[in-house]
Order: C-alpha cells, then structure tokens, then sequence
C-alpha cells in the first residue's frame, strides 16, 4: 500500500484556471491527465492539498475530479476510499465530492 | 460617420477628440479601448488622437499603453492622476491565473484592504466563459480577436467614504443568449426541463422578453439542479460571491438585457437593454471598508 500526497499549488501551478487544455496554461484537464491519474494508477491512496493557491474556479474543479468518473473510468466508491482531499476552505471538499457525485449520474 | 466606415476609405486617417471629454465612465471607457485597440491592431498609423494636455483622456491613453500608437505626445500624457493610477488592464485571449493573481496580490499588499475569498476563483471563471463559450467556432470574430478585457479600479478608503474595488470584464463575443439559446434548442432533454413560460418564448424566437428572461435564467440556474450544461457553473458563482459580500453589487450586461444583483436587494434585476449590447460586459462593485475599520 502507497500513498502520494500532491500539493496542486507545488507539483502543478500556484495558478490553477480553466477547464479544457485550451482554456489556458493550467486547467482541470492538464492537471487531472497529468498528475492526478498518475497519482491514481500508481498508488493506493492519493491526498491532494488544495492550499497555496489563489483558489480553484468550478470549471478547474470540475473536470479536474468530477472527470474523474468521466475520463478515468473510477466509481464513486472507488475515489471515497483512496482519494483524500486537504484544504483549509472546507468548501472546496464539498464541492469536489458533489461534482464526482454528478459526474457519477 | 462611424470610425469603420471612415477606414474603409483608403488613406483616411480618423482622429478622435477628446478635448471635450471631461468624465471616462469605467464600463463604458473599458469598452471604448477593447475597440480601440482592435482598431489599432487591424488599421496600424491610422487613428489618431487629439487631447488636450495632461488631460484625463490623455494619461488614461498612456497608462492603457495606446497614446504612442494614437500620436499623443509622451510629456503631455504622463499618468500622475489618482483616478488614472489606480486603475489596471489587462487583456488576452486565454483563462490565464496568473496575472489575476498578481494584480489581486498588489490589492493584498496594500494596508487598508483584504480581496474577498473567493474573487480569483470568479475572475478566472469569467475568463474561462469567454475561452468556452463567447467566441463559437466558425463565429464572425478572427481569432486575434477572441478576446477578453479586464479593468480594475481601487480606492482607498477615507473618513467620509469606504473604499470601493471595481472589476468589469468584457468580451466581443456572442453573449450570454445567444449561447444559452443555441443549447437549449440543440437539445430536447434540456428544453424538457424548462418552464412552459420560457419554452413558450423560446417557440416565438428572438424577443426582449426572451432576452431577459435567458439572462436571468443562465445566472441564477445551477448546472447541477437543472441539468443545463451552459456556461458552466460560473455565472451562478458569480452571483453567489457578490451575495456573500457585505455591500457588493454586480451587474451583468449582454445583448439585449441588463442584470444586476446585490446582497441589499431580496430579488435580483433584469431588464432590457436598448440599443442591444455589443458583446458581454461583467461588473463586480465591492465597497470595503479598511482593515482597522473592519475589525
């Protein structure tokens, strides 16, 4: 069993926006295909820390996690076991989970 | 004659006098240089300006970096007005963080003023719609010109005022209906989920009404409740930030309807535009007051 601990503010960018690999130099797609299922193909257990940043807009969020399910095939029972989330706005938490939880329907 | 007709003339140069101008209103003057500077791209030495000096008109020019390509003389343009200091531009084509994160870190670095957690997230949101959704493929706008506008404004606090932070961004695109719309009647599923009031005037076509009533509905409508994947959860956000602040208002405009919200009002505003707005123009008003104040 391994487990990586990503800090989107270090290992991606301090300025994350954007959805698509188009939108701009840092978006949800870039960081989910290049570094957040990598995490999850070679570990058991993946925490991503959301600090450090200037903050995440819904559309990096969204397809960054909620792309998840669409793009990377994992269930929501499967992402509730091994990915954790590290934030100090709560909200951001609540959040993730609601858009993987719509990308499940 | 308008400057366009005007350059179709070859050899025409325009000159635009400003010695009149006494007041730049920021939404309108943010608008005024998006063109402007398109103008400049496509008609390079043909548009000159005439100010008088050391004129507001004159150091804005300068400060927004078009006084050089509008012939203004550099001594008679210096920025040095409080009211042409403090505001920023950028510009650019892309959903790009980091650039909002600096200018909103140089309103960090100041003493009297903390940002309101969460104005990054709806700034780069913005910028995303315009990459998203403003410019369709196969649109009438070139690709040089896919364009956003950002303008920012911050005044400090004083004993008789609270100090106030404006931010307006502007596209040339589409608009917000227009998009909306064009979703709606590409899918059956999604035009099953509106109201009969509103798919009653989707049936009669374009109508202020309409206009309105989309614009409303893009801002105040959850992707996630009413299953409309239009622009993004963004607009959403965007109200629900301006309501979590204590004074903040903010006004979206778009074609033929004008929207505005505020945590004061218990219902938000939408009412017609006339002549239709060139584009989407967004606009958050954040009073604050300082620091020590706040505390």
């Amino acid at each position: 069993m391994t487990t990586k601990l990503i800090s989107i503010a270090k290992d991606f960018s301090p300025f994350p926006a954007g959805r698509y690999l188009t939108d701009g130099p840092f978006p949800g797609e870039a960081f989910r295909d290049q570094v957040l299922l990598p995490a999850l193909k070679a570990h058991s257990d993946v925490t991503v820390d959301l600090d450090g940043t200037n903050g995440y807009g819904s559309s990096f969020l969204e397809e960054a996690f909620g792309g998840l399910v669409r793009k990377g095939g994992y269930s929501l029972a499967d992402l509730k076991r091994r990915l954790h989330i590290k934030s100090e706005r709560q909200s951001y938490e609540v959040r993730i989970w609601n858009y993987i939880a719509d990308a499940v329907h | 004659m308008s400057i366009l007709r005007a350059l179709d003339r070859q050899h025409t140069v325009v000159r635009l006098d400003f010695t009149g101008t006494r007041t730049l209103f920021p939404g309108g003057t943010l608008i005024m240089l998006a063109y402007l500077g398109l103008l400049l791209e496509s008609h390079p030495r043909r548009i000159k300006a005439r100010c008088r000096p050391k004129s507001l008109a004159a150091q804005l020019l300068r400060h927004f970096g078009l006084a050089d390509k509008l012939g203004i003389d550099v001594a008679d343009s210096q920025p040095t007005d409080e009211s042409v200091v403090n505001w920023r531009y950028l510009t650019g084509t892309q959903a790009e963080g980091e650039p909002i994160a600096r200018m909103l870190q140089s309103y960090s670095d100041l003493a009297s003023f903390d940002p309101p957690e969460g104005l990054y997230e709806v700034l780069t949101e913005a910028l995303t719609n315009v990459r998203q959704h403003a410019y369709p493929p196969g649109g009438d706008v070139p690709e040089s010109m896919q364009r956003w506008w950002l303008f920012s404004r911050f005044r400090e606090p004083t004993n008789s005022r609270p100090g106030n932070l404006f931010i307006a961004v502007y596209d040339i695109g589409a608009g917000i209906q227009t998009t909306l719309k064009d979703q709606l009647q590409g899918s059956a599923e999604r035009l099953a989920q509106l109201g009969d009031d509103m798919q009653s005037l989707l049936r009669l076509g374009d109508s202020r009404r309409l206009q309105q009533v989309l614009l409303q509905h893009a801002i105040e409508h959850q992707r996630t409740s009413t299953g409309l994947a239009f622009r993004g959860h963004g607009l959403p956000e965007m109200r629900d930030f301006v309501q979590g602040t204590a004074t903040g208002r903010l006004y979206i405009i778009s074609g033929e309807a004008q929207y505005s919200c505020s945590p004061a009002q218990n219902v938000s505003d939408c009412i017609t535009c006339d002549p239709a707005f060139p584009g989407t123009l967004i606009l958050w008003d954040l009073p604050f007051q300082a620091k020590e104040l706040a505390t």
